[in-house]
């Protein structure tokens, strides 16, 4: 099959918790929208030629590397070649790949470029620019694909997988979550052109899908977040298969760490860690997601105890490992768990009504979890475990 | 059978771009011959007893250890006890044997034990290469990196050392004053910031290139290791790259196949790793770190970690 997406280089604002308003480059799925943080997601399958139209309406060149495909064709107009490093007449490298150029410089290359590849294997990766990728990335000119298995099939459980039948990554719900950071003053200086000196980068907000916490925990699509469409709380049932795709779009490395649970990390780069027989697939309870790469994990949260078939409240689990705060910020219903509701403890207050609780997963590098200093915020989100059969199609990216 | 090598500990000067000449200390080869950044690229088959006779000519004392390598450091301390170097060191003017047992293959680095804060950060480091047993550089056939059954054979070899400099601190350094803060801002492969990293090999300072040359289906082995304080995320754009080994240790061995497959690999300070490919359709593809704050000479992109592998 072939896909075509359209996307438009250009630029918009992100909101953060502390009431910040912050510049941004990024990428948008209409002509005459803002950027989104981050690029609009990207679903196609395995096999599919996936055709990429950029249109830059930026005020210089950008770009599009995807690293994890092979063969990526770039077009200015001329016909398809293999996306090449561009140099100028004095041999600069000027871009480590073919770019559509900004408008109103029509000497050179059109303001537009498609790009062509076929999706050779499936799993989670970057799209990214590559063309002052240092300033572009961090502004923001990043997003994610997920390639789906040739035989993905949603309605036959043993092909609901991340890689294929029988590679071991069956899922029930599944979740993206792409991690960057923010330095305000590279997003200031670009917006008022002054100079920004890389050597001075330091970020003061951490993003999950271009949300700083709490606004990670907002549904998809919040009104009040036009720019960040993407939430990254995680909600599952008890037993369920619950893959998280991370993608790591900034420039650090960021060990995400979840509360109370282990992640099997069955891929990295969209690649699936086996060789024939040998599965190389292995747990962690932190996961470092090094910058440009993707490491996808699957994991069951089973409860101290619980079963489906046996939902009767056991030992409820540690309070460290529950999203806490001070007396009355506990996110845990009072209850042992999922739907018997009881007395709560003195002082506790409950928000969550359907007896659902939480695990914080957030970057185990604590300053990396405030918003311009100041704790919680930043690159963190929960993992919200339902009661069996109240999530609905919850969880499932489109 | 004892190997025996030559180093000698000097000062030199760096080119790099922008920033004109930096002050570093170095390794060289010859006792006529100039500091180098990284040292001479030592070769040694397996299973060979290695002496090292390193001559100072540095004013302070410098010392060798080979992490990962079989040998027995003798740490040194003052007499109230202060830590003063891991291996012996070798007093300014004189000279010392430092040796080891080159008992496994792969790539290695050797550096200075000696205030490593320090004379690291200055250069005082260089790659070996432990070549496994019926290595031969006249016969392709025999050319792996582990050995047979480790499924590492090869057509095309490349070394990369990779490194980082802050150049007040070598200025700092070369003038005898203390260092302030880090503050790293050249970020070097095999000793040079791109564009530096694509000219050919020369016999200069900083004598290796950081280009990788091959045809269209041969097998290439990048070999990567980190010298430097900071952790970097290798990308090759464009090619599915196998990780074949990590820190020397090959993933195949006999019946079991752990290699996988990347395109970005998060190489640790001091760690390496031996990444294979096929040389895919003819073409230019970058090899770069995505920690795209390390592809900058000093302020400026492009720069830094970033090289080419050129298909033909």
């Amino acid at each position: 099959m072939t896909v075509n997406i359209e996307l438009w280089a250009t630029d918009g604002y992100m909101s953060t918790p502390d009431g910040n308003s912050i510049y941004i480059w990024g990428f948008s799925d209409a002509a005459g929208k803002k950027a989104q943080l981050p690029g609009p997601r990207i679903v196609v399958t395995q096999g599919d030629v996936v055709s990429i139209t950029v249109n830059n309406i930026l005020p210089e060149a950008t770009s599009l590397l995807f690293p994890g495909q092979s063969g990526v064709l770039a077009d200015t107009g001329t016909g398809p070649h293999l996306a090449q490093p561009q140099f100028d007449g004095s041999g600069n490298l000027v871009s480590l790949t073919d770019f559509a150029d900004y408008p109103g410089n029509p000497d050179t290359n059109p303001a537009s470029i498609k790009y062509t590849f076929t999706a050779g294997n499936p799993g989670t990766y970057l799209y990214e620019s590559g063309t002052n990728p240092h300033k572009q990335v961090p502004m923001g000119l990043y997003g994610a694909i997920i390639v789906r298995p040739a035989d993905y099939d949603p309605a036959i459980p043993t092909r609901k997988t991340a890689y294929g039948e029988n590679t071991g990554t069956e899922f029930d719900r599944e979740y993206l979550i792409v991690v960057s950071e923010i330095d305000p003053a590279l997003h200031s200086a670009v917006e008022k052109g002054t100079e920004y000196k890389i050597r001075e980068f330091k970020p003061r907000y951490w993003t999950m899908n271009g949300r700083c916490a709490p606004d990670t925990m907002f549904a998809d699509g919040m009104g009040c977040l036009p720019n960040q469409p993407y939430g990254a709380m995680i909600m599952a049932e008890p037993g369920e298969k619950i893959l998280i795709r991370y993608a790591g779009s900034g420039i650090e490395n960021h060990p995400l760490h979840l509360h109370g649970n282990h992640t099997r990390i069955v891929a990295e780069d969209g690649r699936l860690l086996k060789n024939g027989a040998t599965d190389l697939s292995y747990k962690r309870f932190t996961v470092l997601t090094g910058s440009g790469q993707t490491y996808d994990q699957i994991f069951t949260w089973s409860g101290l105890g619980y079963s489906p078939a046996d939902p009767i409240p056991t030992t409820v689990p540690n309070l460290r490992n529950l999203g806490v705060g001070d007396a009355g910020w506990t996110l845990w219903s009072g209850s042992p768990y999922l739907g018997e509701k009881g007395d709560i403890p003195v002082g506790v207050t409950s928000f969550n009504g359907i007896g659902e609780y939480y695990f914080m997963l957030h970057s185990h590098e604590e300053m990396q979890i405030t918003n311009w200093g100041e704790f919680p915020g930043g690159m963190m989100s929960m993992l919200a475990i339902f009661p069996a059969g109240t999530l609905g199609d919850t969880g499932i990216i489109e | 059978m004892t190997v025996n090598i030559n180093l000698w500990a000097k000062t030199g000067s760096l080119s790099l771009p922008g920033a004109g000449t930096v002050p570093f200390w170095g390794f060289a080869g010859a006792a006529a011959g100039p500091a180098q950044l990284p040292g001479p690229l030592l070769e040694v088959p397996q299973g060979e007893n290695v002496e090292i006779s390193l001559t100072n000519d540095l004013t302070f004392g410098v010392s060798l250890v080979f992490p990962g390598q079989d040998f027995i450091p003798q740490p040194v301390k003052n007499p109230d006890g202060a830590f003063v170097s891991y291996n012996l060191e070798t007093a300014p003017g004189g000279s010392l044997i430092y040796s080891l047992t080159a008992s496994r293959p792969g790539i290695f680095l050797y550096e200075s034990g000696t205030a490593p804060e320090k004379q690291i950060q200055m250069g005082l480091y260089g790659a070996m290469v432990v070549r496994p047993p019926g290595f031969d550089p006249g016969n392709p056939a025999t050319w792996t990196a582990y050995g047979p059954g480790t499924g590492t054979e090869f057509d095309v070899e490349k070394i990369l050392v990779i490194s980082e400099v802050d150049t007040a601190i070598h200025q700092a350094l070369a003038s005898g004053d203390d260092p302030a803060a880090y503050n790293l801002d050249y970020f070097l492969i095999n000793g040079r910031s791109f564009p530096d990293t694509l000219n050919p090999d020369d016999s200069g300072t900083q004598p290796y290139s950081g280009k990788i040359t091959a045809n269209s289906g041969q097998r290439v082995l990048l070999r990567i290791i980190n010298a430097g304080f900071m952790n970097h995320n290798i990308r090759l754009q464009g090619i599915d790259i196998k990780v074949a080994a990590g820190d020397s240790r090959p993933l195949i061995t006999p019946g079991l196949d752990k290699s996988y497959l990347k395109h970005t690999v998060t190489i640790g300070s001091g760690q390496s790793y031996d990444i294979l490919f096929t040389a895919p359709a003819a073409g230019n593809y970058i090899l770069y770190d995505r920690n795209l704050n390390c592809c900058v000479n000093g302020n400026n992109f492009p720069g830094g970690i970033l090289t080419m592998v050129g298909i033909i």
